[in-house]
C-alpha cells in the first residue's frame, strides 16, 4: 500500500488542479480584495482610506452588531440540528419500501423547490399572522391565540420554522446516504432480534456518519450566513430580533455602500465560521466512521 | 488568512508547476486588491470619452473650479450634434412595473422612428436588486447610456458630480428652461447638473370614504378631528382604525406633524434643525395617536402579516381607513380597496405651517462614460418634451415635472394627478437627502429602529429622539 | 402472527406520518395554484385556496411578455446556461473529489482547508470585486460569468459533497480493480462512478435547481433582456410603488417550476438504483 500511495503522489495534484486554477482565477482576487476592503473606510462611490483594525474595533464596540451576532448563533445552533433530525427521520421513512415513495419524495421536496420566492414569503405571513392558521389551530386546542409576527421572539420562531420547513437538501442527501447502507446489514440484525430503533441507531447512523457530518458543517455555514428568511419575511424586524449578521453585511454594502465595513462583518464571520467547522473536524475523530480507512 | 498565504508563498519554494502560476496569481491580486481611486473607470475620469465628440477646452476650465454649487457658473452647452447617419446603438436602463416597461417600449419604437440610424438597447426589470446593478454599472463605468434613478441615489453615486454627464454641456439638445431652478438645484453637484427630475411627488392624506360613512365621522381635516374619528372609530369596534402606519409612514407624519407646527426645514444646509425636546414631542405626537386609536400599534400590525398596506387585510377590507402615502402610490391603494370609494382628501392641518417633503420621484441621467452624450440628451428630450414622447408614456412615470411635457398631458380623471396637484399646491419643504437613505429610516435604520422601540414601548421619547438626532448626523457625516 | 401484526401497525403508522407531514408541504403549491386564479383581493383575504370566481388572466397576461418573448423564451433561456452548468459541475466536482479523497500528495491538507473555507464568506461582500474581475475579463452581458467557474469545481459546496460519499465507500473494489491494470480514469470511470450514483444525481438535481432560481446573479451580469433567464423575467412586472397582479406572478412561478419538479420526479429512480450499486458494502 505504502509504495503504491507514493506512486500516487502527483495523481492526486493533477486531479485538483483544474480546481485550483479555478480558485486562483475566480475566487482568490475577490476574497482577498474584501480582506482589504475591512481594513478601509471604503464608500464604494468615494476614495478609500486605510483605518487599520478601525472597522473591526468599531464592530467589536457596537452593541446593535454584537447583538446581530448574539441572534446569529441562537438562530444556527437551533436550526441546523432541528433541520437535521427531521430531515434524518423523514428520510429514513422514506427510504422503506412503501407505496407511492416516488410520491411523497417528490412532495416532500417541494418546499425546497419554491425556495425564497415571493408566494412563500406571503404564505409563511399568511400562516402565522394573527388571524391566521397557526392561531387558528392552536385556538382548537385551547391556546391562547399569538401575535408570532409582532413578538421578537416569535418572528425569530417563524424564520427558524421556515428553514426547517425547508429540509429538503438534507434530506435528499440522506437519501442517497441510506441507499448505500446494504440490506444484509438489516437482515442479519434483524435476525439477532434487534429493533427497527436499534437497528437505526447501532447500523445506520454509524454508516452514515460522513454524511451527517457533511449536512452538519454545510448547513451550520449556511445557517451563519442565513439572509433570505428574515429579508423576505420580517425584514429584520421587529425590534432588531431577526436582524442575522448576513442582513447587516448586505445593508452594510448595498444599502449604505459602505463595503469596508460590510467586509469587515462579513471577515469577522468568516473566522467564527472557520473556528466551528475546525472544531468539527476535530470532532470527527470521535464519532464519525469511514470506510475508506478500513483496516489502515 | 496571512498565515494561509505565508504557507501559500512558501510552496513556491517548493514546487514549481502550480505553485509558480499560484505566486504570480497572488502577487497580481494582491496589488490588484487595493481599493485606490484608480480602481473603477467611472469613478473618476468620467470626462475622455465625451471629449471625442466635440470640443470641451471651455468646459473643462469651468470643471476644475467646480466644488460648490451655489457659486460655480453651470458649464455652457458645448454645440453637440445628434448624429443622424451613422449607426448608433443607446443602451437605457429602467425598472418599474408592466405599464411602465410596455409604455416606455412604445415610447422608445417611435423615437427609433424620429432617428432611424439610433438603436436603442431597452434594459428594464423590477425594483428587486436593481439598485445593487446599476451601482455596480456605475461604480465600473458599464453603466447604461440613459439611466433612471432614484433621486437620492445621484448624490450617493455620484459624490463629486463626476460620474453621471454634466447635462449642461447638452443643455442645447436637452431643453434645461422647462424645469424650475429649484429641481435643477436638487442635482446640481459641483457645479455640474447630475440629472434632470421626471417627476415631483409628495405625501397626501387618503380616506376610505365607505367606512367613515359607515361609522358616520366626517373625513378629518384638522388634528382635532383626527382625534375624534379615532374616539369614534373605537367606540364603533375597536378593529376600525381612522389611519394606518408603519414605521416609514410614521416618520413622515411625525416630520409632517413637527413642521406643521414650527414650520422650519428637517434639515438645510447639512444641519439639522429640530432639537431634542421638539423631536421628542413628535414621539409623543404619535404616541398620542396610538393611544387615541387613531393608528394601531406597529406590533399590531405586523401581526396583520403583510409587509406592504395593500396587500393588509385591514386596509382590503376597510377596518384601515385612511392612509398618508405619496401620490405615486395612490393607484395601487385604491384599487386594493374592496367595495369601498377611496378619495383624495385635504391636507389635515396639524399647525400654523404647511407641513410635509416635496421631493423628486424618479430622474434621468446619462452616464458618464458614454460615447454618445448627443443622442442620449435626445432621448431623454424626447421621452420628457416632445409629444410623442410624453404622450406615450402618460403618467407611468408619475406626473410629469417638466412644464412643457405636463401641458401635453390630459391628466382629467387620474387620481395621481389629483393627489400630485394637492401635494404641489400644498407646498410643504424640500426633502433632504438622507431622510429616505434605507440606513435612516429604512429596515434596520436609525430611525426605524428609534420607531419602533417607541411604539413597542421600549424607550421613552426623549432617549428615542436622541437616537434620530445621533442617526442623522451621522448620516450627514456620511 | 404478532410480528405481522406489529409490521402492519407499522405501515400504517408510517402512511399517517407521511400524510400528516405531507399535507403541510405541499398546501403552499396547492394553495399557489388555486390564488393563481384569484384577484389581489381574493389572495390576501385569507388562506384558502379555492377561488370564488376563477379568472385566467394571471396567465393570459403573464403569457404576453414584452417584446415578443414570453415565459417559454425565458425559460428556454435558463436552461441554455442551467445545462451546461449542471453538467460541467458534476464532472469537475466529481474528478476534484476523487483527487482529495482517493489520493495522498503535497499540501493536500493545506489545499483542502482552501477548499472549504471557500464556504465561509457571505456573498454579498465578494459580489463587487467578482464584478470588477468580470468586467475586466470582458464576459459582461454573457453566461460566461455563471458557467465557466463550474468548469473549474468552483461549486465547493458540491465538491466537499462528493467527498463524504466517497469517503463512505470502502477501497476494496478499486484495489482489485488496480491489480487488474486499471488506470487511475479508467477506475474513476468504471468503479467509483457507479457507486456515487446516488451524490452525483444529487448533485446534478441541486445544481439543476438552484441555478434556475438563482435570481441576484444573472441579474448583476446581464444587460440585455433577450438574455434573461425566467428568475428575472418572473420579478419583471412586480412594481413595488404602483403594485402588480400577484395571479400572474404566481401563475408563471407556476409554470417555470414544472421542470424542477418533472427533473426530481424521475431523477428519483437513480436512488432506486442505487440500492444496487451500494449493496457492495458491508
Amino acid at each position: 500500500m505504502r509504495s503504491k500511495a507514493r506512486q500516487k503522489k502527483y495523481a492526486g495534484l493533477y486531479l485538483i488542479l483544474p480546481w485550483w486554477l479555478g480558485f486562483l482565477l475566480f475566487k482568490c482576487y475577490p476574497f482577498l480584495s474584501s480582506l482589504v476592503y475591512s481594513f478601509h473606510d471604503y464608500n464604494l462611490f468615494k476614495t478609500p482610506t486605510f483605518l487599520g483594525l478601525g472597522n473591526y474595533v468599531k464592530i467589536l464596540k457596537d452593541p446593535l452588531i454584537m447583538r446581530a451576532f448574539v441572534q446569529t448563533f441562537k438562530y444556527a445552533f437551533l436550526t441546523v440540528p432541528l433541520e437535521l433530525g427531521f430531515a434524518l427521520f423523514i428520510a429514513y421513512i422514506l427510504n422503506t419500501k412503501i407505496k407511492g415513495v416516488n410520491f411523497f419524495r417528490t412532495a416532500y421536496y417541494i418546499p425546497s423547490i419554491l425556495g425564497g420566492s415571493v408566494s412563500i414569503a406571503v404564505l409563511w405571513r399568511f400562516l402565522f399572522k394573527t388571524e391566521g392558521l397557526i392561531n387558528m389551530l392552536l385556538s382548537k386546542i385551547g391556546m391562547e391565540p399569538f401575535n408570532w409576527l409582532g413578538d421578537p421572539d416569535g418572528a425569530f420562531w417563524v424564520i427558524v420554522l421556515l428553514r426547517i420547513w425547508q429540509f429538503g437538501s438534507p434530506m435528499v442527501i440522506f437519501l442517497a446516504a441510506l441507499k448505500g447502507v446494504s440490506e444484509d446489514l438489516y437482515e442479519a440484525a434483524s435476525i439477532d432480534g434487534a429493533g427497527k430503533v436499534r437497528q437505526f441507531f447501532s447500523i445506520t447512523v454509524p454508516l452514515i456518519t460522513p454524511v451527517i457530518f457533511y449536512n452538519f458543517v454545510t448547513q451550520l455555514c449556511n445557517k451563519f450566513q442565513e439572509f433570505n428568511g428574515p429579508f423576505i419575511i420580517t425584514q429584520g424586524g421587529p425590534l432588531r430580533a431577526t436582524t442575522l449578521v448576513s442582513l447587516l453585511v448586505y445593508n452594510n454594502a448595498f444599502r449604505n455602500y459602505e463595503m469596508g465595513m460590510a467586509s469587515a462583518i462579513a471577515w469577522l464571520l468568516f473566522l467564527i465560521i472557520m473556528t466551528l467547522t475546525a472544531v468539527s473536524f476535530i470532532s470527527q475523530k470521535y464519532w464519525v466512521y469511514y470506510s475508506d480507512e478500513d483496516g489502515r | 488568512m496571512e498565515k494561509m498565504m505565508e504557507k501559500m508563498m512558501k510552496k513556491t519554494k517548493k514546487k514549481r508547476g502550480i505553485a509558480a502560476l499560484l505566486a504570480g496569481m497572488m502577487a497580481v491580486s494582491l496589488a490588484g486588491c487595493m481599493p485606490t481611486a484608480k480602481e473603477g473607470a467611472g469613478a473618476e475620469s468620467p470626462q475622455p470619452q465625451a471629449a471625442g465628440a466635440g470640443s470641451d477646452a471651455a468646459a473643462e476650465g469651468t470643471e476644475g473650479a467646480g466644488g460648490d454649487s451655489a457659486t460655480a457658473a453651470p458649464a455652457q452647452a458645448e454645440g453637440l450634434q445628434v448624429d443622424t447617419e451613422t449607426p448608433i446603438t443607446l443602451r437605457m436602463n429602467w425598472w418599474g412595473g408592466d405599464s411602465r416597461h410596455q409604455a416606455t417600449l412604445a415610447a422608445i419604437e417611435k423615437f427609433q422612428e424620429k432617428y432611424p440610424n439610433i438603436t436603442v438597447a431597452p434594459e428594464y426589470e423590477s425594483f428587486t436588486g436593481h439598485e445593487e446593478k446599476v451601482a455596480l454599472g456605475v461604480r465600473s463605468g458599464n453603466a447604461a447610456d440613459v439611466m433612471q434613478l432614484d433621486w437620492s441615489w445621484v448624490p450617493t453615486y455620484s459624490p463629486d458630480g463626476d460620474n453621471f454627464y454634466d447635462l449642461n454641456k447638452v443643455s442645447d439638445i436637452l431643453d434645461l428652461e422647462a424645469y424650475t431652478e429649484k429641481d435643477k438645484a436638487v442635482f446640481t453637484i459641483g457645479g455640474k447638473l447630475n440629472a434632470i427630475p421626471v417627476s415631483n411627488t409628495g405625501r397626501v392624506f387618503c380616506w376610505n370614504k365607505t367606512t367613515f360613512d359607515k361609522i358616520g365621522v366626517e373625513i378629518p381635516t384638522t388634528l382635532e378631528e383626527l382625534m375624534a374619528a379615532g374616539k369614534s372609530f373605537e367606540a364603533y369596534d375597536p378593529a376600525y382604525y381612522p389611519l394606518v402606519t408603519k414605521e416609514l409612514d410614521r416618520a413622515f407624519l411625525m416630520v409632517y406633524y413637527l413642521q406643521s407646527k414650527y414650520g422650519k426645514d428637517w434639515v438645510k444646509d447639512d444641519v439639522p434643525q429640530y432639537t431634542q425636546e421638539e423631536i421628542a414631542e413628535g414621539f409623543d405626537f404619535l404616541q398620542s395617536l396610538e393611544e387615541g386609536h387613531v393608528i394601531p400599534s406597529l406590533e399590531k400590525i405586523a401581526g396583520d402579516g403583510a409587509d406592504l398596506i395593500d396587500t393588509n387585510i385591514n386596509w382590503i377590507d376597510g377596518h384601515y381607513a385612511g392612509i398618508f402615502l405619496y401620490d405615486t402610490s395612490v393607484v395601487k391603494h385604491a384599487q386594493a380597496v374592496e367595495d369601498g370609494e377611496f378619495v383624495v382628501g385635504d391636507y389635515v392641518k396639524m399647525g400654523d405651517y404647511n407641513g410635509g417633503f416635496i421631493k423628486v420621484n424618479q430622474a434621468f441621467g446619462i452616464s458618464a462614460t458614454t460615447e454618445h452624450p448627443a443622442e442620449a440628451a435626445a432621448l431623454i428630450q424626447f421621452l420628457v418634451a416632445e409629444e410623442d414622447g410624453v404622450t406615450t408614456l402618460g403618467d407611468t412615470r408619475g406626473v410629469p415635472a417638466n412644464q412643457k411635457g405636463l401641458a401635453m398631458l390630459d391628466l382629467s380623471g387620474s387620481q395621481v394627478a389629483e393627489a400630485n396637484a394637492k401635494a404641489i399646491a400644498w407646498g410643504g419643504f424640500p426633502m433632504d437627502k438622507t431622510f429616505e437613505r434605507s440606513s435612516f429610516t429604512g429596515a434596520d435604520g436609525t430611525f426605524y429602529n428609534a420607531l419602533q422601540l417607541s411604539s413597542y414601548g421600549q424607550s421613552d421619547s426623549a432617549s428615542c429622539a436622541q437616537m434620530v438626532l445621533d442617526g442623522l448626523a451621522e448620516e450627514l457625516a456620511r | 402472527m404478532t410480528r405481522e401484526m406489529r409490521g402492519r401497525v407499522q405501515t400504517v403508522l408510517r402512511y399517517v406520518v407521511l400524510i400528516v407531514v405531507g399535507m403541510f408541504m405541499v398546501y403552499p403549491l396547492i394553495w399557489m395554484v388555486g390564488a393563481s386564479f384569484m384577484t389581489n383581493q381574493q389572495i390576501f383575504s385569507g388562506v384558502g385556496f379555492i377561488p370564488k370566481s376563477p379568472t385566467l388572466d394571471g396567465y393570459i397576461r403573464g403569457f404576453a411578455g414584452y417584446q415578443g418573448m414570453n415565459l417559454l423564451y425565458f425559460m428556454f433561456n435558463t436552461y441554455k446556461f442551467v445545462l451546461p452548468k449542471v453538467l460541467f459541475t458534476v464532472v469537475s466536482s466529481t474528478v476534484t473529489a476523487y483527487g482529495f479523497a482517493r489520493f495522498d500528495f503535497p499540501g493536500k491538507k493545506f489545499s483542502f482547508a482552501v477548499l472549504l473555507s471557500t464556504l465561509f464568506l457571505p456573498q454579498v461582500v465578494l459580489n463587487v470585486p467578482q464584478y470588477i474581475l468580470f468586467d475586466q475579463m470582458g464576459w459582461l452581458d454573457s453566461y460566461l460569468p455563471i458557467v465557466v467557474p463550474s468548469l473549474l469545481a468552483a461549486d465547493t459546496y458540491f465538491v466537499y459533497m462528493q467527498i463524504q460519499f466517497l469517503r463512505g465507500i470502502p477501497r476494496e473494489l478499486e484495489e482489485a480493480a488496480q491489480i487488474d491494470g486499471c488506470g487511475i480514469m479508467q477506475r474513476l470511470w468504471y468503479v467509483i462512478v457507479p457507486m456515487l450514483k446516488p451524490s452525483i444525481v444529487s448533485c446534478a438535481l441541486f445544481q439543476f435547481m438552484w441555478a434556475s432560481n438563482d435570481f441576484m446573479g444573472p441579474l448583476i451580469y446581464i444587460n440585455t433582456v433577450a438574455k434573461y433567464p425566467v428568475s428575472i423575467f418572473l420579478r419583471m412586472s412586480m412594481d413595488a410603488d404602483v403594485g402588480f397582479e400577484w395571479n400572474r406572478v404566481l401563475a408563471m412561478s407556476l409554470i417555470a417550476i414544472i421542470p424542477s419538479l418533472v427533473v426530481f420526479f424521475l431523477a428519483q429512480d437513480s436512488f432506486v438504483d442505487g440500492i444496487a450499486a451500494g449493496g457492495v458494502k458491508g
